[in-house]
């Protein structure tokens, strides 16, 4: 089995809000991520496309972000669960 | 759960159950894949998914009976396949488990559902996006909207003087046009309050966007008076080419309950009240009890077909004779004689016997002491079909 990667807090703060929601708009999760604006949480998202955690559904630039959709992959969620129990 | 105490219900009922659980199994499948998303119901492919996950406990159900590790008339598998098909695919259920090959079908299902799920994010962000300039549009046609947009906006805002900054910044780059800076700012306050639950009434309730837009465009009235007329008009022609073609339920019916009969993997129950029904069947329409006859004859000379469904068949022909005379029975059942199996055919000679018990002048002993056996060639039986035949015109005429 390979092992979990090591993400940053944010980034795994953001896969929590993700696996939790099933899926979730731009705008919503940037609200729940307490961001100001786009670039807040866009190297968060590219760091979990990077580890093939996430969906992302629309562009990632700065005006289309809000508008875009995140989800996790239906398959992958007991993992994504698994992984943050034993990186807690 | 030991499925061998469950109540025995007719097949077309536990199947209905399957299909129930089924269909609200999978709207809480796809609401937990795809459910943090506006309007996945208006996504066409989110309803070829859910048709999927509905389809999947009905053949699974159909497969399970077939390899006769449930029977279709288990309320009990009916509802343990309803609810927990993925657990008994999968391999997790301790009662049922499906076979090796159809636990393999499950990998490709599941890349499937998410290949689905993936387009559907995909079109949910594009009509996101789509619903967005339609808003803003919206918003730029009347001045009096932005105004009441940015005041509901920095009414909202928690940090009102960045907001503001922003703003200013967009009012001050050089060069730009004022409908260019109005798109800009619409823009910009839109993206602010998206995130702000219930948006779309606020904007609504404040004046920002109109009651008519906010109707059809936000709440998709337009496409909800499109399914529904859609919806109507399937409705009407089912209904048409029912009333056309009206099907004869009792012929489905009888049809329904001759399969019965012959289904190998069926319990006592099911096998009585089959039985029952398609005797009542018989008796309420002469018609109906000649074209039955034929079906149970025919199936009466299946290969393979157990003693006991032969007895069963037999039995069953000679409940409905006794309870509305057919003469043509045993004209009938002659040519069942024909039938591969040689206990079929002594039975069914059997049966010829007692039929014309009543008959004059009486049965010649070389029929009625007849006893099929493999050295029979296949004259032999061609000419005791003949036999029964020719004396069964005159012996016992139609009446």
């Amino acid at each position: 089995m390979q092992p979990f990667p090591t993400l940053t807090p944010q980034a795994r703060r953001l896969l929590e809000i993700l696996v939790r929601t099933s899926a979730i708009d731009g705008s919503t999760l940037m609200k729940q991520m307490e961001a100001s604006g786009p670039a807040d949480i866009v190297t968060f998202v590219r760091e979990l496309q990077k580890y093939d955690l996430i969906e992302v559904g629309g562009a990632l630039t700065d005006d289309r972000l809000p508008f875009a959709q995140f989800a996790v992959r239906p398959s992958a969620k007991e993992y994504l669960h698994s992984m943050l129990r034993n990186t807690a | 759960m030991d499925l061998t105490v469950s109540p025995d219900l007719a097949a077309y009922v536990c199947y209905g159950i399957v299909f129930l659980l089924g269909i609200f199994v999978a709207a809480v499948q796809v609401k937990k894949r795809l459910g943090g998303m506006d309007g996945v119901w208006f996504v066409a492919r989110t309803w070829l998914l859910f048709i999927a996950y509905v389809a999947v406990p009905v053949v699974l159900f159909w497969l399970l009976d077939r390899t006769g590790a449930i029977t279709d008339t288990s309320l009990f598998a009916a509802a343990l396949i309803g609810v927990g098909y993925e657990r008994i695919i999968t391999g997790g259920d301790q009662t049922l488990r499906a076979p090796g090959d159809v636990s393999a079908l499950w990998t490709p299902f599941v890349a499937y559902a998410d290949k689905v799920a993936k387009l559907v994010l995909e079109r949910g962000a594009q009509n996101k996006l789509r619903l967005a300039e339609k808003i803003i549009a919206e918003i730029m046609e009347v001045p009096a909207r932005y105004v009441a947009l940015e005041a509901f906006a920095l009414g909202r805002s928690s940090d009102i003087d960045t907001l503001r900054v922003a703003l200013d910044a967009i009012d001050n780059v050089p060069g730009r046009g004022e409908g260019d800076k109005l798109e800009k700012k619409t823009r910009h306050l839109y993206g602010v309050v998206l995130s702000i639950p219930d948006i779309h009434y606020l904007l609504k309730s404040k004046s920002v966007i109109s009651g008519k837009f906010y109707w059809l465009q936000i709440m998709r009235m337009t496409q909800l008076v499109r399914g529904a007329v859609v919806a109507v008009a399937a409705v009407v022609t089912l209904w048409t080419l029912v009333s056309t073609y009206y099907p004869n339920y009792r012929e489905i019916g009888a049809t329904y309950h001759v399969w019965r009969l012959g289904k190998t993997n069926s319990t006592s129950i099911d096998q009585y009240r089959s039985r029952r029904r398609l005797v009542a069947l018989m008796e309420r329409d002469a018609g109906l009890k000649e074209r039955a006859t034929e079906r149970l004859i025919y199936l009466v000379q299946q290969p393979g077909l157990p003693m006991e469904r032969v007895d069963l068949v037999l039995q069953t022909l000679l409940e409905s004779r006794a309870r509305s005379a057919n003469t043509e029975l045993p004209r009938k059942l002659v040519q069942a004689l024909r039938g591969g199996s040689l206990d079929a055919r002594t039975r069914i000679n059997d049966v010829l016997v007692f039929l014309t018990a009543s008959c004059s002048p009486a049965i010649e002993p070389a029929l009625k002491e007849w006893k099929p056996t493999e050295r029979d060639s296949s004259t032999t039986l061609e000419e005791k079909i003949s036999r029964w035949s020719s004396y069964l015109t005159p012996a016992c005429p139609p009446k």
